[in-house]
């Protein structure tokens, strides 16, 4: 077998890359796991008027972008064709948004960047920020090698929106809130509850530090939860998604907003119909 | 036969008496032209309101609107509408001899000038050119050449691919064939002669149409029939006005019209074209009204005279019909009514004929000219007609039985009896423009038949009888008998006939008794001081523009009757008794005593308000009582008015508006007579409480008055979160040239429905609903504290955005499904199957394409000629105007950037359809259940999806025909495709030019042997000349081998699209030069086999050695052609 082409240069935030777009690539590549960049054009990308050139383009940089976070291998051949490859590890049952972000936060190289602006974000427990300021901010605190500018920040935020880490909202007031969508939320309780204990009722402080460990931050830098996670779980709770438990004796209780909190609990019936 | 005082001669008659305004010189046009000062301005065009929006103008008024206009203006166009002989050559010379300021230059397109040299010649005249010489006329053709030319061109221009779609093939078959025969060419060219011997002989043009409808049906009928015959007709006629537009070199007309403007404009001057007829310009007006409505092609004012039948029934030709060129119109004017009848002349008849009578006699008439009894009797300037005659004439004009009151008509009435060598009412009993009028006389008092006319005609009907002037009597020589009474101003009076009409009083000049004048009641008698009162006075004989008075005071009246007056008494008349005097104008008086009595009214009081307070936001309902309200009273809240309901004397209510501030007020009474009774601090307006409002809507399902401010508060955080509630396309696309479904209707507040809150909830409308949830209690107030600006929208201390994004979140959520749970209702199938089937059914009538894959579907749209089958009329075309919108729909839905297709989802949609099965679906969905505020992305012109359902209906419609009758059969039939693949060449290198020769030595042949050769085949086996086409043979017979092995293998395959597609392909082989040389080679080898093997009566060709050689050269060539 013909080995890999070796990863791209490019660094992770400077691909014009969405979220929807790399996912359904994947999906393509989950039911067949070897492609060629034919294929995949022929695909994803509609003819041009007057046999003009098809502009792959933005489908080259989806498909490196994917490489660049380890989803998909690339190789050349003689005749110069080019074979794409899902990695063995991608789980087919596993949601794409819990896999990409377990890559993202995984990653300790030059590949940090994404995680290192939600690190920001959670330590300095923001809601609401512009791109412009978090640039200032990044540069401050991880100066060097990543030239922080505006363009990547788009590229993080529009990733992380997809993703369910944060929410867009109109740049008068900010252009992002910093606070997890209730459906990424629910992945990451179903993820826990199947890895850990396999009940209904699940411990918070733990959650916290299994998301937190493996997907994104969520302690500020005094140890607090995030106000977005905080806010978050606080809307689920008020739109009937989840249930509060508190016992004087619970290990682990955090504090949402003021309230203690030691254990989560997913409504029966909303689990049911969100598949959990 | 009576002789009568003739002060005119027949000459001078004829001078001034004639049928065209153009027919006078200046000086007789200014002596006899009456100002035209009736002429109806049409609001629909821009001269209304540079005419201060007034309803008639006059001439100088249309004058002046023309010399508004400066030289680099471009085209204004003003139409003068009215019956023939209204006044509009009258109106087009007035202005040609008045329109001379240094800027304008009038230019007159006489009715007269019949033929294009004619027109031409005037125009060069302003060019200082000379009188064209080589411009052809129609009297200058050859019928022969004629009639062979238009058969040419019809063929021709039946064979452009445009004129093919819309007449379908068969038709356009059936016509050449109709077209091709010898009778065809012969009915037009005896048309064309009919033409132009009338051209010639009248020396003007009448309407040219070489091919009467008549003619047209009955050829259709001998032809067998045409499927759509008013289409081909109106086909056939268009190319005969082509074809003779170029015989007649139109093109210079209006490069003439091009030229004169570029001079104008040059020299600072700009032309005013007055064209008094439009159909002066026969089959040119086509080509002139495109010139001239093109407002970019030059700088004229243009007004155009259009009869009234001729602008209706070319209403389309002349506007258009579009708004665009409707709106190049600057102005229409119109001179008649709908009852034919010519406005200014309604009032003006008698001035008329008197300016005409005073121009053609003897100035120095000692009879007409002085104040005789004589002259006085008939009328200035009247004689030989009075103004009863005058008016005889004007009233019974008529033209083709039909009432018809024009300045022509009525000039040629008196025209005739002036050129009579008969006494007037004798001679106008012949002309047939006028009917005779109905005689008012009893008849058993008249003596003769020559008196009967004269009172019929000269006589003035009233209700106390027929009046002759005895001076007229005398004039005519008419007797009148002894006994008949005369009155004591002069004239016979003769009984009324009985049972006769209401007819007017005798005019003061016919009888002098005055009618006495009487008051015999007046009601009401009385009324209250400082209101005013109408009161209506009844009696006798009171005459138009008499006055009122009542005591000192004069009212203002309204003239109803010579029985009835009305009055107003003025709301200032201080109270007591009055007398009432009625005077008319011709100073009789009638008076009545104590008629009207003016009372001192009670004053209102206030006793009760109730209730008496309200919320501010709200509307309320207040009753008063108390006493001596009077209707019509006004209540004021402080010092505004309210809108107020009379119960009674003793009880009001009142509205309080939403809009008024919080505080207390007081309540004023004021009835109209302007007694008034106040209550200070009567009502209170509490400050809104909208947060108890929200909690009585949360708790109870309380009304909640205040519902608008939570709304705002609700569009504040969908403007902030960036949701888009009633839009619907694919969450992640950002295609730039995509087009979501939109629904809209209604402003903000009325998108948003709070149940239970007392908010309306019309049917057909969508809302997105906000229930009353006690636990979101927290939530909704800071909604309602946004709404009403407590909060800003970013203060994250008092506004959990989380929990509102969440929420607000799930309600658009639930909003769009029940959307898109509507659609699919209605569709019969969810919108995005219904996008992607829309889009496959277009790619298969403008592509050709039969796969219904992901990545043929992911194929864009582009602009392309439809293809039309059947009974499918225009609806392929229809639906493909649509491409754009079709596709931008789809890029909403299945494209993530406008290069990058959503493919797993188009593929799970496509996966779901079968598009087979689905027509029958498309079939039978009823547009109408599409809300019609849906429409394709936000331009303000979007296309409502409504219509776009209805056609794709339609046109599912048309393919499950074809499809339950599997009418595959190709149009050619594969037989004849194959017939002609067989005659492909085949070898590469085969010369047309060699063709062609071979086929005059064919055509040679076939003289010589008596075969008729046809025109038809030499018209079809043109590209063989045509260096430029490059026929080339060999891809023709690749591709008809393809097609038809294609076919052949389709077996049980075939199917509505697979035909679609293949038709296509046929379509656009079979329209190749090629396959049309190649067609007609196949007809000629028909032709030549059928006369060889059937020449009736000589034998067997084939033994006959005459025919030996033909043979041979036959053989030759389609061994040639391939054969």
């Amino acid at each position: 077998m013909t080995s890999s082409d070796p990863l791209p240069q490019k660094q992770i935030l400077s691909y014009p890359v969405r979220g929807p777009e790399i996912e359904a690539l994947i999906c393509i590549f989950k039911q067949k796991p070897v492609m060629s960049l034919d294929v995949l054009v022929e695909k994803f990308v509609p003819p041009e008027a007057n046999n003009q050139p098809t502009k792959t383009d933005l489908l080259r940089e989806a498909l490196n972008f994917l490489r660049t976070v380890e989803f998909i291998q690339q190789t050349t051949d003689e005749s110069q064709t080019l074979t794409f490859h899902l990695v063995d590890n991608i789980k087919n049952n596993e949601p794409f948004s819990l896999q990409l972000l377990n890559r993202l936060h995984r990653f300790d190289d030059d590949r940090r960047a994404f995680r290192l602006i939600t690190d920001l974000v959670t330590k300095e427990n923001l809601l609401f920020a512009h791109r412009k300021e978090l640039v200032t901010k990044l540069e401050m605190n991880s100066p060097g090698s990543y030239s922080w500018n505006e363009e990547k920040l788009r590229t993080w935020q529009q990733l992380a929106d997809y993703l369910g880490l944060i929410r867009s909202i109109k740049p008068d007031h900010g252009d992002t809130m910093f606070c997890p969508k209730p459906g990424l939320l629910l992945e990451l309780l179903k993820k826990y509850r199947d890895n850990h204990q396999k009940e209904n009722l699940i411990s918070i402080g733990d959650w916290l530090t299994f998301v937190h460990e493996n997907f994104f931050s969520c302690f500020t830098e005094r140890q607090e939860v995030h106000i977005g996670m905080a806010r978050g779980l606080r809307s689920m709770q008020t739109m009937g998604q989840l249930t509060f438990k508190m016992h004087s004796d619970a290990p682990r209780s955090v504090v949402l907003e003021g309230q203690r909190v030691a254990h989560l609990e997913i409504n029966l019936s909303f689990a049911r119909r969100a598949g959990l | 036969m009576s002789k009568i005082h003739r002060c005119w001669t027949e000459e001078a008659v004829n001078r001034y008496f004639t049928t065209e305004a153009m027919a006078k010189d200046k000086d007789v046009f200014m002596q006899v032209h009456l100002p035209i000062n009736q002429i109806i301005v049409d609001k629909n065009y821009n001269a209304f309101h540079d005419l201060d929006e007034q309803e008639y103008t006059d001439e100088e008024g249309l004058k002046n609107l023309i010399l508004k206009s400066t030289p680099q203006q471009s085209n204004r166009i003003f139409s003068l509408i009215g019956e023939t002989g209204s006044g509009k050559s009258e109106l087009c010379q007035w202005l040609y001899y008045q329109i001379q300021d240094d800027t304008h230059i009038p230019i007159l397109i006489r009715r007269s000038m019949t033929r294009l040299r004619d027109i031409v010649a005037e125009i060069n005249r302003h060019l200082n050119e000379p009188v064209p010489g080589e411009m052809k006329d129609i009297t200058d053709l050859w019928e022969e050449s004629v009639s062979k030319q238009l058969v040419a061109s019809m063929l021709l221009y039946l064979q452009q691919p445009q004129v093919l779609n819309e007449v379908g093939n068969q038709d356009s078959y059936q016509l050449r064939q109709l077209i091709n025969t010898d009778g065809f060419e012969l009915r037009m060219r005896r048309n064309f002669m009919d033409y132009r011997d009338e051209v010639q002989r009248l020396d003007k043009a009448r309407e040219l149409n070489l091919l009467p409808e008549q003619h047209f049906r009955d050829l259709v009928v001998a032809a067998g029939g045409l499927k759509k015959p008013a289409i081909c007709y109106q086909h056939l006629q268009r190319a005969i006005t082509d074809c003779l537009a170029t015989t007649l070199q139109v093109e210079d007309l209006v490069a003439k019209l091009k030229q004169i403007s570029v001079a104008f404009k040059q020299s600072g001057q700009r032309p005013v074209l007055l064209i008094e007829d439009i159909t002066t310009f026969s089959f040119l007006q086509n080509d002139l009204l495109d010139y001239l409505f093109d407002l970019g092609s030059g700088n004229f004012d243009v007004v155009i005279g259009i009869t009234t039948d001729f602008e209706r029934t070319n209403e389309q030709q002349i506007y258009k019909a579009q708004q665009t060129i409707r709106e190049r119109i600057e102005g229409r004017f119109v001179l008649t009514d709908d009852q034919n009848e010519t406005l200014f002349l309604r009032e003006n008849y008698v001035p008329l004929a008197a300016l005409y009578l005073k121009a053609i006699k003897d100035k120095k008439c000692s009879i007409c000219n002085s104040e005789t009894a004589f002259s006085q009797a008939f009328g200035q300037n009247l004689y030989p007609f009075n103004q009863p005659m005058l008016e005889n004439i004007y009233k019974n004009l008529q033209q083709d039985g039909n009432r018809k009151q024009t300045p022509r008509l009525f000039l040629r009435a008196l025209r005739h009896v002036l050129r009579n060598a008969q006494s007037p009412f004798e001679a106008i009993e012949n002309e047939a423009s006028v009917q005779s009028p109905t005689a008012w006389y009893a008849q058993t008092v008249v003596s003769s038949r020559e008196l009967e006319k004269l009172l019929k005609w000269y006589g003035y009907n009233t209700n106390q009888g027929v009046f002759l002037n005895k001076h007229i009597a005398e004039a005519f020589a008419i007797s009148v008998p002894s006994r008949i009474e005369v009155t004591d101003t002069g004239y016979y009076r003769f009984n009324p006939r009985p049972g006769g009409e209401r007819l007017p009083d005798p005019p003061d000049f016919i009888v002098s008794k005055k009618p006495s004048i009487k008051i015999t009641n007046v009601e009401p008698h009385q009324g209250q001081a400082r209101m005013s009162n109408t009161i209506t006075i009844s009696g006798t004989n009171f005459q138009s523009g008499c006055t009122i008075h009542l005591g000192e005071r004069k009212l203002s009246i309204s003239y109803l009757s010579d029985t009835h007056l009305k009055a107003t008494v003025p709301a200032e008349l201080a109270p007591g008794t009055y007398n009432l005097a009625v005077i008319n104008p011709d100073g009789s008086q009638a008076h009545y005593p104590n008629a009207y009595t003016v009372t001192e009214p009670a004053s209102p009081s206030i006793t009760q308000v109730q209730p008496i307070e309200g919320e501010a936001n709200q509307i309320n309902t207040v009753f008063i009582q108390g006493i001596n309200f009077q209707n019509r009273c006004v209540v004021y809240l402080g010092s505004a008015a309210l809108a107020t309901k009379f119960i009674s004397a003793t009880e009001l209510s009142v509205t309080i508006p939403a809009n008024v501030p919080a505080g207390t007020y007081g309540l004023t009474v004021t009835n109209p007579d302007g007694k008034k009774a106040t209550w200070t601090n009567a009502y209170t307006v509490k400050p809104e409480d909208l947060f108890g409002q929200l909690d009585q809507w949360l708790e109870r399902q309380g009304v909640f008055p205040g519902r608008a401010k939570f709304k705002e508060g609700v569009w504040k955080l969908f403007d902030m979160f960036q949701f888009e509630p009633f839009v619907l396309q694919h969450p992640h696309s950002i295609a730039s040239k995509r087009s979501p479904l939109i629904y809209s209707r209604g402003d903000k507040d009325s998108q948003i429905y709070l149940h239970g809150s007392a908010d309306s909830k019309q049917p057909g409308y969508l809302k997105l609903t906000i229930h009353p949830q006690t636990e979101f209690r927290d939530l909704y107030s800071q909604v309602l504290a946004l709404g009403q600006e407590l909060y800003q929208i970013d203060d994250i201390t008092q506004l959990d955005h989380p929990f509102l994004y969440d929420w607000l979140r799930s309600r658009v959520d639930d909003l769009q499904q029940e959307m898109h749970k509507g659609l699919a209702t209605a569709l019969g199938m969810p919108l995005p199957n219904f996008i992607v089937l829309t889009k496959f059914l277009l790619l298969n009538n403008t592509t050709g394409l039969c796969d219904f894959t992901t990545e043929a579907l992911a194929q864009p749209l582009f602009k392309a000629n439809p293809f039309s089958v059947g009974s499918m009329g225009d609806r392929p075309e229809k639906l493909a105007t649509w491409w754009s919108d079709i596709q931008s729909l789809f890029q909403a839905f299945f494209h993530f950037r406008d290069n990058i297709v959503n493919y797993p989802y188009l593929h799970q949609v496509v996966a779901e359809c079968d598009p087979l099965q689905a027509l029958y679906g498309l079939r039978n969905i009823d547009s109408r259940n599409i809300y019609e505020a849906y429409t394709i992305g936000s331009a303000k012109d979007a296309y409502p999806l409504r219509g776009l359902v209805a056609l794709v209906s339609l046109y599912a419609r048309d393919l499950v025909t074809i499809q339950q009758n599997r009418q595959f059969t190709t149009s050619p039939s594969v037989e004849q495709l194959q017939t002609i693949a067989d005659l492909c060449p085949p070898t590469e290198d085969v010369d047309p030019e060699k063709m062609r020769t071979q086929l005059d030595k064919l055509r040679r042949l076939c003289t010589h042997a008596g075969i008729n050769w046809q025109r038809q085949w030499d018209l079809s086996l043109h590209p063989l000349d045509d260096v430029a086409a490059q026929l080339d043979f060999q891809p023709l017979g690749k591709c008809l081998n393809q097609v038809i092995s294609r076919y052949s293998q389709l077996g049980s395959k075939m199917n509505v699209f697979v035909y679609l597609s293949l038709q296509r392909e046929i379509q656009t082989v079979a329209n190749t030069p090629e396959y049309e040389v190649l067609n007609t080679i196949g007809k000629i080898d028909q032709h030549i086999t059928h006369f060889l093997t059937h020449r009736p009566g000589r034998g067997d060709p084939r033994t006959d050695s005459r025919f030996e050689a033909f043979q041979q050269k036959m053989a030759l060539f389609l061994k040639m052609a391939g054969k």
